[in-house]
């Protein structure tokens, strides 16, 4: 086996300790389990679930697109940024041409609403990282 | 005998199969005292074989109820050590497979960024290390990931592993070297593009 993994599974599997609140824990009694529902009462509650499903659904396919686009956090992992134009990403930096651990990701903002984009990437040729971010987008 | 603890826990007075009795009379703070004894050790094997900390947390408690429940009934044929093992590796087998999360590493990243306290790109890529060897680890088969798990985060010889599950050293033996096959063919692509870059 390598060295290498036989250093990283070390290093990662190494033991670790309990958190506090497990004694705390142990002491809870169990919940009772509650006796299920009658089936009189399970059948009006599925079908108003189910109902509750289908509008939501209808709700989010007659959404407008737009912003909505980009999940609250989504992640773009390549070797090399997006082959877009630079000029098309409003970040306040330029994205290294290559790199062995790009990651983009959007983060919601409240006030102003809108969506701020950041992107961490390590510097190949020194120990830091390139990091950088937009002004909030709508 | 009381069993005294420490701050750190630690247990001053009482062997351990004082300790087994005085649990099987009941003592209460023999339970206790059993509990700070071994309470790493489970919370450790059952994180490392889930991955997830809530997960651990039910497997732990899951194993030391059946611990305390059962303890009448243990008999000494195997070390007290030896009984809780297979406790929590049959609880963190026992369990069903949860789904895993979709984005492990862009979560933490996110949790990190938004973490004042922290270097952002320290603990990028050392976030990124880890959430490799675990999703690796995480794929393995369930009786290979308990092997890896059993040597490298208890340190347990093959002939000690093989008491805990129930087979032979060579099944270990065997079990361990397919494991690690299949981690080093996942993981180095990785290590070889990460080249130089550990923090």
């Amino acid at each position: 086996m390598s060295e290498w993994l036989e250093r990283e599974l070390s290093r990662h599997l190494a033991s670790t300790r309990a958190p506090e609140g497990l004694w705390d824990r142990l002491q809870r009694p169990l919940e009772p389990r509650r006796p299920a529902a009658p089936a009189w009462v399970r059948w009006p509650i599925a079908a108003l679930l189910t109902l509750a499903a289908s509008a939501g659904m209808l709700w989010l396919a007659g959404k407008p697109q737009g912003p909505e686009l980009y999940p609250a956090v989504p992640s773009v992992r390549a070797s090399e940024p997006p082959a877009l134009p630079a000029a098309d990403w409003p970040l306040h930096c330029t994205l290294p041409a290559r790199s062995s651990a790009f990651q983009l990701a959007a983060f919601p903002v409240r006030k102003p609403p809108g969506y701020v984009l950041a992107a961490v990437s390590p510097q190949p040729d020194t120990a830091g990282c390139h990091q950088c971010h937009s002004p909030v987008l709508n | 005998m009381p069993f005294v603890q420490s701050e750190l826990g630690m247990v001053l007075e009482g062997t351990e199969r004082e300790l087994v009795a005085a649990c099987q009379a009941g003592d209460r703070d023999a339970f206790r005292a059993l509990f700070e004894l071994h309470k790493d050790r489970v919370y450790s094997i059952a994180l490392r074989f889930t991955g997830e900390p809530a997960d651990a947390m039910d497997i732990a408690q899951d194993s030391f109820l059946k611990l305390f429940s059962g303890i009448r009934q243990f008999r000494g044929h195997s070390s007290l050590e030896t009984f809780i093992y297979r406790l929590v590796v049959n609880s963190c087998l026992d369990r069903k497979r949860k789904d895993r999360r979709l984005l492990p590493l862009v979560d933490e990243w996110a949790a990190t960024l938004r973490d004042r306290g922290a270097s952002p790109c320290e603990e990028l890529l050392r976030s990124e290390r880890r959430a490799h060897v675990q999703t690796a680890i995480a794929k393995l088969a369930p009786g290979l990931r308990m092997v890896i798990v059993l040597r490298y985060t208890e340190g347990l010889a093959y002939d000690r592993i093989a008491e805990v599950l129930g087979c032979s050293p060579g099944t270990v033996a065997s079990r361990l070297n397919r494991a690690h096959k299949t981690l080093e063919r996942r993981l180095a692509p990785w290590a070889r593009e990460q080249g130089g870059h550990y923090v």
